[in-house]
């Protein structure tokens, strides 16, 4: 934090707003406080420029953003606060949020703009009036203030700010409408001079309310039928499984697109041969240029740090998490997620799972890279341990879906089916048995359903910018110098090696040939390769069932691991590895002896 | 007399009217689009802290908006928004149904 200069500004007693007396510090910190989902990170990054994710399934904001803004030449503190409902903490984001302002009520040195949901004031004015009671200088921004007045609200802010005492400024964060004026009126900032009786407080709430409320009724609108459709499980399902579908589709499509169209020609036609062309100015053959560029043509055939380093962090996941990232944001914003994590929550108790964990789950049948950081929303380690198997085992990610059905197809379509039934059938098991052995419980759903609203493109472009920033600042340099690790080995022989060492046990457990081992080991690389591997060797039906359960259940492909251990830790993700291993091991030597 | 019909005797005997016999369910047994007024959260301080800190506390009306299969989350609307609620909380909050 910058060091304020002399002119100091008094924010906390009513009175003149930059008045002369150096009585409390100097304004260094605003701290964004309110319920969640009332647009206060899009106030965030309206105010820093400092993008920020501003998402409607709970639990996201947990983890809290700074940022700075500059008022009058001072340089500020700006902090999105965890969403919360009240500060009597009851949940782990509420702690957070009520800790938070502690520390800045004792360093008096901070606003707290209180942003309130103008279409919900009765249930966002409990923390206001809570705030008041902590006596910190305080400015409310009624916020989503064009939706309030869509659905018939009108709000008296006037009186209100009479009532209160300190300023309410409306605002349409996402337009920008208000913003202006906010940052005018923070030097008004006040502790306000509502008194109450804290057992009181929803009766104060009710009082003021009706003082500065009035509704126009609202029948009920096709829309919101419509909306009610979605939820209701008669026509929720089938739409579900539609949308569900196209996000697939849809994912797929841009994955491939960019994938062929793009990115790989750049990198094949332009990149490697100029990296190649630049390394071997230096070193034509030898160790270090082999670590480098591999020891083949293909980057996905050895394990160069610029070739298949790089190559597989943005060739091979990026496109699709572009791709999953923005439909993912799409529905988000849209407001579909807390809906689909309603439909499908009692499956997933039954797993000891919350409704929320059906997306990093659903996100998992697609790529299980996003899945891994989805897994971020789940309250506790508990949760996320489970979600994480249920990923890892429930069903292959798309690229692998892809090669197992054209390479069992010819067999048969119910080789296919086969697969994913067993695939299921484990997954939910293992669920079911984490959930048993693990301590601890999973709380019940509690959650505001948003109302469904017109996602705005720049706000969407930046969630998925920012989303995939921090992929690749945080993974993608844990994903190539993983692969630089495997080149050390491999460059000592130790890959081929601990191939040949495989093969022996790979036919007795499994029943299938030696020369497989190879095609085991490199499969952590890319596991939808390692099953392309497998078409030269004309197995049988039903040593193809066993290779492919085997190769979705051994491990997790390199890029998933190291996004686990990010989100984990390294123990509690090498303990996961080995279940992984060993259920595919049990499960593909079962199969043997049973097929 | 049947027990009932006495009731109904004493009533119009009390001069008052026969629907000002209210029932109080539980937010599971209502139906689909019933609407009630919250009498009692029937849970221990977390569980009321936590309904009411999202803005369903007794005196306040709720609608129910839909239930989903197999004892899923309850589906509610009170105040100015929409609410989930999973079926275990949902058997604690106490409504009186107006008829």
């Amino acid at each position: 934090m910058k060091n304020a200069k002399a002119n100091r500004r008094d924010t906390s007693a009513k009175g003149p707003p930059l008045s002369e007396r150096p009585s409390e510090s100097p304004l260094r910190r605003i701290l964004l406080m309110g319920n969640p989902n009332v647009g206060k990170s899009v106030i965030f990054s309206r105010l820093t420029g400092i993008n920020v994710i501003a998402s409607n399934y709970p639990g996201t904001t947990v983890e809290f953003t700074r940022g700075h803004m500059k008022l009058e030449d001072e340089v500020i503190d700006l902090v999105d606060v965890p969403g919360t409902y009240t500060l009597d903490p009851i949940q782990p984001a509420e702690e957070v949020a009520v800790q938070m302002l502690e520390q800045s009520i004792e360093e008096k040195d901070s606003v707290v703009i209180n942003v309130v949901d103008a279409t919900n004031l009765e249930r966002n004015l409990n923390l206001t009036l809570q705030l008041l009671k902590k006596n910190v200088p305080l400015i409310v921004a009624l916020n989503l203030w064009d939706e309030a007045q869509h659905t018939g609200i009108s709000i008296d802010t006037e009186r209100l700010e009479q009532i209160l005492g300190v300023p309410v400024i409306p605002t349409v964060a996402v337009t920008g409408e208000g913003m202006k004026k906010l940052v005018e009126s923070l030097p008004d900032a006040r502790k306000g001079d509502y008194s109450f009786e804290n057992g009181e407080r929803w009766h104060e709430v009710g009082r003021i309310v009706e003082q500065v409320q009035v509704v126009k009724h609202r029948h009920h609108t096709v829309f919101d039928r419509l909306a009610d459709l979605t939820i209701k499980p008669i026509t929720a399902i089938p739409f579900a499984i539609v949308i569900l579908l196209a996000t697939f589709e849809a994912v797929r499509l841009i994955g491939e697109g960019l994938t062929s169209l793009l990115l790989d020609p750049v990198f094949k036609n332009l990149y490697l041969p100029f990296i190649t062309g630049l390394v071997e100015v230096f070193q034509k053959t030898g160790l270090v240029r082999d670590l480098l560029l591999g020891t083949t043509n293909d980057p996905l055939g050895s394990f160069g740090v610029l070739s298949a380093g790089l190559y597989i962090p943005f060739i091979v996941v990026l496109p699709y998490l572009f791709a999953f990232y923005l439909v993912l944001s799409f529905l988000e914003d849209l407001g579909y997620l807390p809906r689909l994590a309603v439909l499908l929550d009692n499956v997933f108790h039954r797993l000891g799972l919350h409704g929320y964990s059906s997306i990093p789950v659903i996100l998992g049948l697609g790529c299980k890279v996003p899945a891994m950081l989805a897994t971020r929303i789940l309250e506790t380690r508990r949760e996320k341990l489970i979600a994480v198997a249920l990923i890892l085992m429930s069903a292959p990610c798309m690229p692998q879906t892809a090669m197992i059905v054209s390479i069992l197809s010819p067999h048969g379509v119910k080789y296919v089916v086969l697969v994913f039934g067993i695939l299921l059938l484990v997954a939910v098991v293992t669920s079911l048995l984490l959930n048993r052995i693990l301590p601890g419980e999973t709380p019940e759903l509690l959650c505001e359903i948003p109302p469904y609203r017109i996602p705005r493109l720049s706000i969407l472009l930046r969630k998925v910018w920012l989303r995939l920033s921090s992929f690749i600042k945080e993974a993608v340099p844990l994903i190539t110098f993983g692969i630089f690790l495997i080149g050390i080995l491999d460059t000592m022989g130790a890959v081929v090696s601990v191939s040949r060492m495989l093969g022996a046990p790979l036919l007795f457990i499994l029943g299938l040939p030696p020369e497989t081992s190879l095609v085991v080991v490199s499969g952590f690389l890319r596991k939808d390769v390692a099953i392309a591997l497998l078409f030269p060797f004309n197995l049988s039906a039903h040593q193809l069932v066993i290779a492919c359960t085997f190769l979705v259940l051994y491990l997790p492909c390199i890029s998933t691991f190291f996004v686990m251990t990010q989100g984990l830790g390294l123990r509690d993700s090498l303990k996961l590895a080995a279940i992984l291993l060993l259920s595919g091991l049990l499960v593909g030597g079962i199969l043997y002896r049973l097929l | 007399m049947g027990r009932v019909a006495a009731k109904r005797a004493l009533s119009l005997l009390n001069g008052k009217e026969e629907d000002q016999i209210m029932e109080i369910r539980d937010l599971t047994q209502l139906d689909e689009g019933e609407s009630g007024v919250v009498v009692e959260i029937h849970g221990g301080h977390g569980i009321t802290q936590r309904l009411e800190s999202m803005g369903v506390r007794a005196g306040k009306k709720v609608t129910k908006v839909s239930s989903q299969l197999m004892r899923g989350p309850i589906t509610l609307r009170t105040g100015g928004c929409q609410l989930a609620v999973g079926f275990g909380m949902a058997k604690k909050i106490l409504v009186k149904v107006e008829e």
